[in-house]
């Protein structure tokens, strides 16, 4: 049971996730590489707060956000406004870099590649979120959140307006909007739901080091948002469910030990590949992600 | 009558090329002012001028008695000078209707704290801009295309959505880079009524055309460009369209 409960947990963090990138990549269309660099930030920043500072896990989720907005939103916004498309891309795969190089390094805040173990459990009013069925709740708790949010955020005319962002941005500055502003607006928004994610993330596994954030992370986050598709709610959903359930629906396929874990990686990509080949804008895309 | 835009003494050149020399004229509101010349005669250089997309090298730019020449494109947007491009500008993966309520002033709807703060304003401002856009949509017989998105128009309509997008935005001077390229005799025809239209409106529109006869038979004065200058200026008598 507790087997199904973690991959649920996992699955959720994964929603989430991919929720956020879509709405920086699919609606707004900057196509980033560094959402692993946004989500392990509120990863480590939560972890210190907690551990280091001794902060409730809300309030540490709290500073995380702000902290997490004030750099990576900035900067990202910063490069967005002088980056354009796949220079764009190439700034966020940068930032990504950077982001592991200073985990990796800055031990003295960090502890480097030893990471940081024993993170507490979140806690709220006396209850402690201790068991993976707790977890679970909690996590639902934002995933459901998340969710709602999206669903309502892409009907207002904010939403729209970053979805005419991606489409012309000059022809947006003629009729006198700020693009900038706008992708301001949304990467900030990710920002927040990836910090939400890597808080849930550290809290759930009680210890995170660098490997967890690296630049093949945000390929993956990228990867679920492109096999189910961006600009809408369905697409990241579904492309997390894959992600997260296929692999583990292959344990159950009967194989030879000595092959088996490779087997199942290859028969995992295939699926990926006629997905994306049969639907190229992903299963429930309404767009073409354009770099 | 105040005049409406001035221009004095525009200068730009490109690495010794002149692309506009010594350009003054002056526009009144209500009118249609045409630009025609052949292509490198520098019109599109002066439009982007104007709307801010480059920056002359002397001489200045006034807006409505405000020297503008240093301004962004999105202040002289604010101030009222909308331009239309060659290729028609639209948002191509959002509806016609998306189009126009973007192209729209609901400034409460930019920030995410008011949709907490001021739903109410929020909701009525969107009933608003709807109905204005409904209502710019009838008048430019794209109210059954509301619904589709925009890339699933033609080429005329695309253009004229670009049209209804600055009438949405409430410019006050229109810069159309020729609005009759690429389209057919019935489309061409239909700008031309609805710019007539717009004139009579009270709206102010300055036109780049290669075809002499269309901007003679739409233009109050029409202009001459050559080598960056503008040569003469015929004066024609539409004024009572």
């Amino acid at each position: 049971m507790n087997y199904v409960i973690n991959i649920l947990i996992i699955l959720q963090i994964y929603i989430i996730l991919a929720l956020s990138l879509n709405l920086k990549t699919g609606f707004t269309g900057l196509l980033s590489l560094c959402q692993a660099a946004f989500y392990g930030t509120g990863a480590y920043l939560t972890s210190i707060l907690m551990v280091d500072i001794g902060l409730n896990f809300f309030t540490a989720l709290f500073f995380a956000i702000i902290i997490n907005i004030t750099l990576n939103a900035s900067i990202t916004t910063w490069s967005a406004g002088r980056l354009r498309n796949l220079y764009f891309t190439l700034g966020t795969i940068a930032l990504q870099i950077v982001f592991f190089g200073v985990i990796y390094n800055w031990q003295a805040l960090t502890r480097g590649p030893f990471g940081i173990p024993g993170i507490p459990k979140p806690e709220l009013a006396g209850l402690i979120f201790n068991t993976p069925l707790k977890f679970f709740i909690l996590t639902l708790f934002f995933t459901a959140s998340a969710i709602l949010f999206f669903y309502w955020f892409a009907k207002t005319p904010l939403c729209k307006l970053l979805e005419c962002t991606r489409d012309d941005e000059v022809w947006l500055t003629v009729l006198g909007k700020r693009p900038a502003y706008y992708k301001f607006v949304s990467i900030s928004i990710t920002v927040v739901f990836a910090t939400i994610a890597g808080a849930l993330y550290a809290t759930f596994t009680s210890y995170i080091d660098p490997t967890s954030f690296t630049l093949d992370e945000s390929i993956l986050v990228l990867t679920i948002i492109l096999v189910g598709g961006t600009g809408n709610i369905m697409g990241p959903v579904s492309g997390a469910l894959i992600y997260v359930l296929l692999p583990e629906a292959l344990r159950f396929v009967n194989m030879p030990d000595s092959i088996a874990a490779n087997a199942r990686m290859i028969i995992y990509a295939l699926i990926l590949i006629f997905i994306v080949r049969l639907k190229p804008n992903g299963l429930f895309g309404k767009f073409e992600i354009r770099g | 009558m105040e005049e409406l835009l001035i221009i004095r003494d525009l200068n730009k050149h490109y690495d010794g090329i002149i692309a506009v020399d010594k350009v003054n004229f002056t526009i009144m509101p209500g009118t249609i002012t045409g630009i025609y010349g052949d292509n490198g005669a520098g019109k599109t250089t002066l439009f982007n001028i104007i709307s801010g997309f480059e920056k002359a090298d002397m001489g200045n730019v006034v807006f409505e008695g405000e020297d503008i020449t240093r301004k962004s494109v999105i202040y002289r947007s604010r101030k009222g000078i909308g331009r239309l491009f060659q290729i028609p500008r639209i948002f191509s993966d959002v509806s016609v209707l998306d189009n126009l309520l973007a192209a729209g002033n609901n400034h409460e709807a930019k920030y995410l704290h008011n949709y907490v703060l001021k739903p109410a304003a929020i909701r009525q401002n969107i009933l608003k801009d709807r109905d204005k856009a409904k209502n710019i949509l009838k008048e430019f017989n794209l109210t059954s295309k509301a619904g589709l998105k925009a890339f699933e128009l033609s080429v005329g309509e695309k253009r004229l959505l670009s049209l209804c997008s600055l009438l949405m935005n409430e410019a006050k001077l229109l810069l159309l880079d020729e609005p009759f390229a690429g389209i057919n005799e019935i489309a061409a025809l239909q700008i031309q009524n609805y710019l007539i239209s717009l004139k009579s409106r009270g709206m102010t529109l300055v036109m780049i055309e290669h075809d002499k006869t269309k901007l003679f038979e739409l233009a109050d004065s029409v202009y001459e460009m050559k080598q960056g200058s503008l040569l003469k200026k015929t004066s024609t008598s539409h004024a009572n369209y």
